[in-house]
């Protein structure tokens, strides 16, 4: 089955996961055919015992090549050896004229006939059958000769007696002809326990360098089968780790062990996914506890206006004239207007529901996030300036999530500011990409070494009660999801400027 | 009782309606009120002419009330401040009072309750006068 993958994982699409893509990459994750690592690491070993016994079985075979040769070896010497024995006998009988000498010679030859009978077998495999015949005939011969000499050197009558220096002379011829044959065999056959030494010798460095070779490349390529997706499980972490909340999708044509860790990451990005929601929530609670003293002075006002007003038409009505009356009925419809107003927003702010990306106007966004902060900074003495170019292009996201994003760095600006003083909004489009909302404050600023640490969930320098840290990572969290960015810039001491970049909405989105 | 001096109050609050609202009433009774929304201009009338009674608000652009109420009592000893404020926490009813503050009235608040303490505050300055 095949699985298209999206061009890049960018975090620009800011599709969060549902329970159906989950199911639904789950399917695809685990319907590929499994080529488990368990299966390829058996396969490699087979692989290498093979080879291994390949080796193995080629060195029995050279070796007992090499026996039979040495046992041709053994043989043609010992055979060489009876020969010249017998050889030297006969040198002796003809010289002294002994008869046990010629015995002698007579019975090593015997000897050196059973050895070439014995040996006939391994010989005739490895010898060309004529050099064989030959061998066998010139020994026939010599005996045959010898045994003529026997017969006439223990006869007296010498009359049929034969030349003895002819049979002598022959006796040499074929005497000669087997030593040299002999020894030539011998040469011949050591020669080729040599060659045959030499070729073995050859092919087991061969095969110790091509068995480690293999080895080396099952190892890398196991080694790499599982670095890899290892690699990509650490990069998935990362990823989650910075907010991104894609699904993990299926990158190679099998399943293997990875598969399950895979599917086991795309459970918990949904887990993650859910957890979010409800910090993202729980954060919006928090931060309108930090506000409770801004939002009851901001409905504590106008319930005041109403109550005095009331209170002073109903005491005395006849005292006013017909148009103060009205004017103080204008100002209760407009008192009850601004409380409603006041609990609107909030209630909007912190209304729960699945955070719906929608195309959003920056104006409104600004607009109502400040009225949410409002009574904070006139408390704090904080005057704002916004400086919002004309006619910006709508922005992809949520709006009460974003809310929330100005809504913390506002309240980090103007928490910031303990003497006072002045909170700038920008808002300009950066590119095409983005509109880019910067907000300054002049207050303290962050320090160098706790500049990478701020949007760490949790860190915080304000005093137990004061804040939770939670702030800049929550927020950190909603752009991320929406391929936006926050940036920060800060002057130690003169003050802070927080950057958020909000992708910029598709026309068929807007 | 007509021939006794006027009581002379100055009311701060930047909520306009306010001020609209208690002018009247209270001149009604015989004070000589003045209204400010802004505590810059309440502090600079203030010290030009030291009012008997001020009545200010706690949370104000620029110099808030607890500031302003400093001033006032640094300037005059004598003046008796009344606070109302839309949202007040233990610490600052605490601070207010350290500082001389006469009473505290939470927003929102009754006519007839302001009109009590104005009085108390009345009788009190009354006696120092005489
Ligand atoms: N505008 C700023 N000026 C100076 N320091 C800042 C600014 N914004 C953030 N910080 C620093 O970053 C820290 C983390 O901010 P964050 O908003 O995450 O948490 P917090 O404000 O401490 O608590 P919370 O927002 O949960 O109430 C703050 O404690 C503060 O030290
Ligand atoms: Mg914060």
């Amino acid at each position: 089955m095949k699985v298209k993958l999206p061009e890049s994982q960018t975090m620009g699409n800011a599709n969060i996961p549902n329970a159906d893509e989950i199911i639904q990459m789950e399917k695809a994750l685990s319907q590929r055919p499994s080529f488990s690592i368990r299966f390829r690491i058996t396969l490699a070993f087979l692989v290498a015992f093979l080879f291994s016994f390949g080796i193995g079985v080629s060195s029995i075979f050279y070796i007992s090549v090499m026996n039979s040769k040495q046992n041709f070896f053994d043989h043609a010497t010992k055979f060489a050896f009876t020969v010249e024995q017998a050889r030297r006998h006969e040198k002796n009988f003809f010289l002294y004229h002994t008869r046990t000498d010629l015995f002698d010679a007579l019975s090593n030859i015997k000897s050196a006939e059973v050895i070439l009978k014995n040996a006939a077998s391994d010989m005739r495999i490895l010898l060309k059958h004529e050099t064989f015949k030959n061998l066998t005939n010139n020994l026939k011969q010599y005996q045959a000769f010898l045994n003529q000499i026997a017969y006439w050197h223990g006869s007296k009558d010498d009359s049929a007696k034969p030349d003895e220096s002819e049979i002598e002379g022959q006796l040499r011829i074929y005497g000669h002809q087997i030593l040299t044959d002999a020894m030539d065999l011998m040469d011949q056959e050591r020669n080729n326990v040599h060659k045959v030494a030499q070729t073995f010798m050859l092919a087991a460095g061969f095969s110790l360098i091509i068995n480690l070779i293999v080895m080396i490349w099952v190892a890398t390529e196991l080694a790499r089968q599982i670095v890899q997706p290892l690699g990509r499980a650490v990069q998935y972490t990362q990823r989650i780790a910075a907010g991104n909340f894609n699904l993990v999708i299926p990158q190679r044509k099998f399943r293997d062990e990875f598969s399950n860790l895979a599917i086991a990451i795309n459970r918990m990005i949904f887990e993650l996914m859910e957890k979010h929601e409800q910090l993202v929530q729980s954060r919006k609670m928090a931060a309108v506890g930090t506000l409770t003293s801004g939002i009851a002075h901001e409905l504590n006002n106008p319930l005041n206006n109403i109550s005095i007003t009331t209170e002073a038409l109903m005491e005395s009505l006849d005292d006013y004239t017909h148009d103060e009356i009205m004017d103080m009925l204008k100002d209760i419809f407009i008192q009850v207007e601004r409380s409603s107003a006041t609990v609107r927003n909030l209630l909007d702010f912190t209304r729960l529901g699945k955070s719906k990306i929608e195309a959003i106007n920056v104006n409104d966004l600004i607009g109502s996030t400040l009225k949410l902060v409002k009574s904070e900074h006139t408390l704090k003495s904080v005057e704002t300036k916004t400086l919002i170019e004309d006619h910006l292009p709508a922005v992809k996201g949520n709006f009460r999530n974003l809310q929330q994003v100005l809504l913390n760095i506002f309240l980090n600006g103007i928490q910031a500011m303990n003497e006072g003083g002045m909170l700038t909004i920008k808002a300009d489009k950066t590119d095409d990409q983005y509109v880019k909302i910067d907000v300054l404050d002049q207050g303290c600023g962050i320090e160098k070494k706790n500049l990478r640490k701020i949007f760490d969930p949790f860190f915080t320098t304000k005093g137990v009660g004061e804040g939770t840290g939670l702030g800049l990572s929550v927020s950190y969290g909603i752009i991320q999801e929406i391929g936006g960015k926050i940036t920060v810039d800060s002057d130690e001491g003169r003050g802070t400027t927080f950057s958020v970049y909000l992708p910029i909405a598709n026309d068929s989105e807007a | 009782m007509n021939n006794e001096q006027q009581i002379s109050i100055l009311v701060l609050d930047d909520e306009p309606v306010v001020c609209k609202r208690l002018r009247p009433i209270l001149e009604k009774k015989g004070y000589a009120v003045e209204t400010f929304f802004e505590s810059e201009e309440a502090l600079k009338r203030f010290k030009e002419k030291p009012f008997h009674i001020v009545i200010t608000d706690l949370k104000m652009k620029g110099l808030d009330g607890m500031q302003f109420l400093t001033a006032v009592k640094e300037l005059s000893p004598d003046t008796e401040v009344i606070v109302i404020t839309g949202f007040a926490t233990m610490e600052t009813a605490k601070e207010s009072f350290r500082k001389g503050v006469f009473d505290f009235l939470a927003k929102p608040f009754k006519l007839g309750e302001i009109s009590d303490i104005i009085q108390k505050a009345e009788v009190k300055v009354r006696g120092r006068i005489s």
